[in-house]
């Protein structure tokens, strides 16, 4: 159990500055997530937390105490790698038990710890084998055991789902929840997949450009993000323009969006008269019953996926919609329709800075 | 269609080379080894054992022999110890860097044997510009003989076969995945474990391919020991050319040069046989 903190973070890497101030707090036994696109800094950042790069500015402190001037094998850290990082020319029980040999434990306490790690990641009467005779589920899970068996302070995770197929992926994905919950430890977790974050985390990062865009719960950040391109990282996003007409409670607006009035949430402090983003997730919108307000969109495609009609719409004003409707409902291209949108679920971002 | 014999007809070319000129003559050597001497003919009629006999039974060719062997081994070793570092270092360059050091590394190689061996004759001479620059530098009173001798064939030598060390080190080191140094660290192990555990026994392929290759071209090499080494080094190679070309005494040359190969390819087969476990030995801790 520890607590990590990160502040005034930097790193450049020639011209481009890969981190470019980073400040976060993870709690003791917390699931964290540093989510975004490839190049935003989140794996740099990571790095620099288990020491294998020097940040040019800036503090990490686990309990309190910064690990800048510990080096990486003295920081008591498990780190589980996209490519698994496994040696080669060790068993697997040999790979798991690697950590416990550099801490000079050794015989029967060694044996117990690598079978009770191999048991935790439910790999058994595999511990002679060559990692090459492996799958790659079963590769990340000696990795993940080789990682825990250390009881490490922190748990790092760069991206561990990322080369496995869909079916492994969510496998794995719960088993990782599991026994992090089950060792209570403290993890980071790099990814620029939303669902896995979301599934995962109980706090998520969302990253731009070396610098954190927002933080929050996976919920907080899925229904109430700061600005566009949080919410366009974090699912399938509608973003229609919207103008405050007025507050009507703490965070709760009158706003005209789409040439008719609705209440949607936002941050507190909205002026009068402020242009802002509003998102409407495609979960949220929904046909309206006659009669019962909403805003006209015209039909410009219908698409059957299965599970539904995926219709993409353009209001009045030529914004584009993407929703799902239920299968049976009757919809044509070019009929028009009247939307509503579920005043919880609205919300008013800032116009993305970017 | 894909038969083998398609396969076979591409190699074929060179496998006809080879049989020409390296599976022939070999054949006519062994043949040859078995032969009595004569005179006015490389060889008698008659069939014996006597070469080996006395391959086997003279003190002075098992010593020669041994020497040579002994004198491969020093070789290897000193080239293996000089190679590796630059070898891991040639493998972690970045590849803008990567071809300035290898051409670098394979430097040796680019001037001919004749020309490298004179050049370090002229180098090295009691008038030459090491003894010169050392007198200027005051290091010595009187310039020093440094040619004819045991220390400049081995130094003369391993100058000439590090790039046969490092670059099957280098490419075993480049197949390393960059993650399982930071695997390492991250789970405990500091920078020397770290090289006995991982570095090494993941570069021992590379070794023993450069092992193998240095030191057979150490016990086979004539033209360094003859021009640097004078009359004071005696390598099997010199003693089987003194047989052939001056006493023409062939199948007993034969003989001593057969011998030489079934020693140095069964050194070669111990190697590999060692190559395995020894992986598996340095990877595990102690």
């Amino acid at each position: 159990m520890a607590h990590l903190n990160i502040a005034g973070l930097r790193k450049a890497h020639g011209p481009v500055q890969v981190i470019a101030g980073v400040d976060l707090a993870v709690a003791s036994g917390e699931f964290f997530t540093l989510l975004g696109p490839s190049g935003c800094g989140k794996t740099t950042t990571l790095r620099c937390v288990a020491g294998f790069i020097a940040p040019d500015a800036g503090d990490i402190q686990v309990d309190g105490s910064s690990v800048l001037a510990v080096p990486p094998e003295r920081r008591d850290f498990g780190v589980v790698f996209q490519n698994y990082a496994l040696f080669p020319h060790l068993t697997v029980a040999e790979n798991v038990g690697y950590g416990l040999q550099a801490r000079r434990i050794r015989g029967e306490e060694a044996r117990r710890r690598v079978g009770e790690a191999l048991a935790m990641v439910q790999l058994f009467g595999l511990k002679d084998r060559l990692p090459r005779e492996l799958s790659g589920g079963q590769q990340q899970r000696v990795a993940l055991a080789r990682a825990i068996v250390i009881r490490p302070r922190l748990l790092l995770l760069d991206e561990p789902l990322a080369n496995l197929d869909a079916k492994l992926r969510h496998e794995l994905r719960w088993l990782i929840r599991d026994v992090q919950r089950a060792q209570g430890i403290t993890a980071i977790y790099v990814t620029h997949d939303h669902a896995e974050a979301m599934s995962l985390s109980d706090r998520i990062a969302v990253m731009r450009q070396g610098q954190i865009a927002q933080i929050g719960t996976p919920r907080e950040i899925y229904q109430r993000p700061a600005e566009t391109y949080v919410a366009a990282f974090t699912g399938e996003t509608n973003t229609l323009a919207a103008k405050v007409i007025g507050e009507i409670g703490p965070g709760r607006y009158r706003a005209m969006v789409a040439g008719s009035e609705l209440i949607a949430g936002g941050p507190p402090g909205l002026a009068t008269g402020a242009e802002r983003r509003l998102l409407a997730r495609p979960e949220s919108l929904s046909l309206a019953a006659a009669g019962k307000g909403g805003f006209a969109v015209r039909v410009e495609a219908v698409v059957y996926v299965g599970a539904g009609l995926r219709c993409e719409m353009v209001t009045e004003q030529r914004e584009k919609l993407v929703l799902q409707l239920p299968v049976q409902t009757e919809v044509a291209v070019g009929s028009v329709l009247t939307l509503t949108i579920d005043p919880e679920h609205a919300w008013l971002m800032a116009e993305d800075a970017a | 269609m894909r038969s083998p014999w398609r396969t076979a007809l591409i190699g074929a070319p060179v496998l006809a080379l080879l049989f020409v000129f390296f599976v022939l003559p070999y054949g006519e050597m062994v043949a040859m080894s078995f032969r009595a001497t004569a005179s006015g003919a490389p060889y008698g009629e008659a069939w014996t054992l006597a070469n080996y006999g006395k391959v086997i039974g003279d003190p002075f060719f098992l010593a020669v022999l041994s020497r040579t062997l002994g004198l491969g081994a020093l070789i290897t070793g000193l080239t293996l110890v000089l190679s590796y570092p630059l070898a891991m270092h040639l493998s972690r360059v970045s590849d803008r860097w990567h071809v300035v050091f290898y051409a670098f590394v394979v430097s040796p190689l680019l001037v001919g044997v004749l020309v490298r061996n004179f050049g370090w004759m002229i180098v090295v001479s009691f008038e030459g510009p090491l003894n010169q620059v050392m007198l200027a530098l005051g290091l010595i009173d009187r310039p020093l003989r440094l040619l004819f001798n045991l220390p400049i064939v081995v130094v003369a030598l391993v100058h000439v076969f590090v790039p046969f060390m490092v670059l099957p080190i280098a490419n075993a080191l480049r197949a390393v995945e960059p993650a399982l140094y930071d695997a390492s660290a991250s789970l405990g192990a500091r920078g020397w474990e770290t090289f006995l555990r991982v570095t090494l026994p993941l570069s021992l392929p590379g070794v023993l391919a450069g092992v193998v290759l240095v030191f057979v071209l150490s016990i086979s090499a004539f033209v360094t020991p003859v021009l640097l080494g004078g009359q004071t080094v005696m390598m099997m190679s010199i003693i089987i050319i003194q047989q052939l070309i001056g006493v023409f005494a062939w199948p007993f040359g034969a003989a001593l040069a057969i011998s030489m190969s079934v020693a140095s390819i069964a050194i070669i087969v111990l190697l590999t046989l060692i190559a395995r476990p020894l992986t598996r030995r340095t990877a595990r801790w102690s």
